[in-house]
């Protein structure tokens, strides 16, 4: 049954939607990708210099310096936001009910609504040498030998930012992976439960493989957004000390807003992009190919 | 429940004062009067005078209200125009046909990689060259519509049966009649999710604002907090700002938290 008034009102619809997606995303995409392919510094000459800007990444050392510590961050967030909000949805689930579970659910999820600069604010004061939280209980508890300067060093200051990141990360994705945890039919638990199965070993054998929807969209997510960690290395750190924790889209603002390097910086997020891109797939590839 | 069974909850009461505890840092930092902040942290609320005197002067010393009414009119318009679009376009993309219906749905869809700093140089020069820089539109309008709302009403909407539509089409319901009165009341819970998410990402972005804004008095709370930092270094004054700018999200939050965590369980993912 397909009326002309369908049609019309599909059209009304879509149309403003596309509209503003070509104006803000597509015609922006292909811009950036075009002035990649110049020597821009925002005002005056544009000069074409093909793929200079590409070449030019590839003897740039603190591009390449981006890159690792883009990949260092990878290495260390995704695994850790997976296994925490894993277990806690696990041990949540497990082990309260009802109010209880609700309330720690609340909890956990607190730190995603709070303002990166709010989050970025609290943790520096924690973390701050003299006056922070963190040496005072390290010196209340007699381990005056581990105080640091935290941010400040860069053997500490990596982790650190990590650690506020998975902070901030973790609870948003253990609400997801509660949510579908709490979705599966009592049938099928309670029967691995008269087979004489303990609730972790339910946990592991039973549960975890009906997860495998949820957890897919949870690698990716946590992938995706790790590569595009931004805020906290901005906020906490401004990426040094000796940017040791200097992500590939901070070192693109520091090009774009800092040198006004236009045409270098598109050329970086255009890079910066096709590695978003590489390894989305390569993670959905990953997860759906496993058998479970 | 026995002694030895509760041992387990330890690890759980750690974490939940993990979690909890950098906000009673806030909390109780916000109500003393304190320059660098000293000694135990849980100890403030109990040793030193309390007072309201960081709110005060974080009203009165800089244009904080203005940033919470900045803050409020960009969150708001697109909070609304987004669950109206995620609502109407979720029901398009999972029940109508029409040409290409998933290549423009996926291609959409990859919006979600798109790194903003690539976006954002030439949205700048797109700004300028319109005289949006330092005005509400280019904090707003590209926010009217967002992918991520759209996909998890589709993905809700494709999970409820056929017969339920045709049952309605029987009974002589035209399209608008169907999207109203059947999937609208429905999807609710999936609606309010979405609102949600508008309203955290909308009052808490930080890089948008902070390109698209250079005066201080279209500053956001996020901006205004952030200059805050810089200039007044006062650890007191710090602390309420948070607090004050985190209210608005907390009471959404409480507020929808029910349809929040329902909505959840109901996109699909399972």
């Amino acid at each position: 049954m397909k009326r002309k008034g369908d049609r019309l009102a599909l059209v009304f619809f879509l149309s403003p939607a596309l509209f503003l997606y070509g104006l803000f995303v597509l015609y922006p995409s292909i811009q950036a990708l075009w002035m990649s392919m110049y020597q821009w510094r925002g005002l005056g000459e544009k000069t074409w210099i093909g793929f200079g800007n590409y070449e030019r990444m590839m003897s740039d050392a603190i591009f390449i310096n981006a890159m690792k510590i883009t990949g260092k961050y990878i290495l260390f967030q995704v695994p850790l936001v997976l296994i925490i909000s894993i277990g806690l949805a696990l041990t949540i689930a497990n082990l309260l009910k009802s109010r209880w579970l609700n309330t720690y659910r609340a909890t956990v999820f607190f730190p995603y609504i709070l303002p990166g600069v709010a989050i970025a604010m609290l943790w520096a004061t924690i973390f701050n040498p003299v006056s922070g939280m963190l040496n005072g209980l390290l010196n209340a508890i007699g381990l005056e030998q581990y105080t640091t300067e935290w941010l400040g060093r860069t053997e500490t200051a990596f982790g650190s930012v990590v650690f506020v990141n998975v902070w901030s990360m973790v609870g948003f994705y253990t609400v997801l992976i509660l949510a579908a945890i709490l979705n599966i039919p009592e049938e099928l638990t309670e029967a691995a439960e008269i087979d004489g199965a303990g609730k972790w070993q339910k946990s592991f054998y039973i549960i975890l493989p009906l997860l495998k929807d949820v957890l897919q969209v949870v690698i990716v997510f946590t992938l995706i957004n790790t590569l595009k960690i931004f805020e906290m290395p901005q906020l906490l750190t401004s990426g040094g000390p000796n940017r040791s924790t200097e992500p590939i889209s901070l070192y693109i603002y520091e090009q774009a807003f800092q040198n006004f390097n236009f045409g270098y910086a598109s050329a970086l997020g255009v890079i910066f992009l096709i590695l978003i891109f590489i390894a989305s797939m390569l993670t959905l590839r990953l997860t759906r190919g496993e058998k479970v | 429940m026995h002694v030895k069974g509760n041992v387990v909850y330890i690890p759980l009461l750690i974490l939940g004062f993990l979690f909890l505890s950098p906000f009673l840092i806030m909390i109780s930092g916000s109500i003393v009067s304190m320059i660098m902040p000293v000694g135990n942290p849980f100890g403030w609320v109990l040793n030193e005078s309390l007072t309201l005197s960081n709110f005060t002067y974080i009203l009165t010393n800089s244009e904080f209200l203005r940033w919470i009414f900045n803050s409020v009119v960009i969150t708001f318009i697109p909070v609304f125009s987004q669950m109206f679009f995620a609502a109407v376009l979720g029901y398009i993309f999972a029940k109508k046909q029409f040409p290409f219906r998933e290549g423009i749905f996926w291609l959409m869809m990859a919006v979600i990689m798109l790194p903003s700093q690539l976006l954002i140089i030439p949205r700048y020069i797109m700004f300028s060259e319109l005289g949006w820089i330092n005005t509400y539109y280019p904090l707003i309008v590209p926010e009217i519509w967002g992918i991520l709302g759209v996909f998890f009403v589709r993905q809700y909407m494709m999970t409820l049966p056929a017969d339920l539509e045709e049952a309605a089409r029987m009974d002589g319901a035209g399209d608008f009649t169907i999207f109203f009165k059947v999937m609208l009341p429905l999807a609710k819970p999936v609606i309010a999710t979405v609102g949600t998410f508008a309203f955290i990402a909308n009052w808490n972005d930080l890089l948008t604002p902070l390109i698209f804004t250079t005066s201080q008095e279209m500053y956001p709370v996020t901006v205004g907090l952030a200059s805050l930092l810089t200039k007044e270094g006062n650890f007191g004054v710090e602390m309420a700002g948070s607090v004050i700018s985190f209210i608005p999200t907390f009471l959404i939050f409480l507020f929808f938290q029910r349809y929040f965590v329902k909505g959840i369980a109901l996109t699909g993912m399972k």
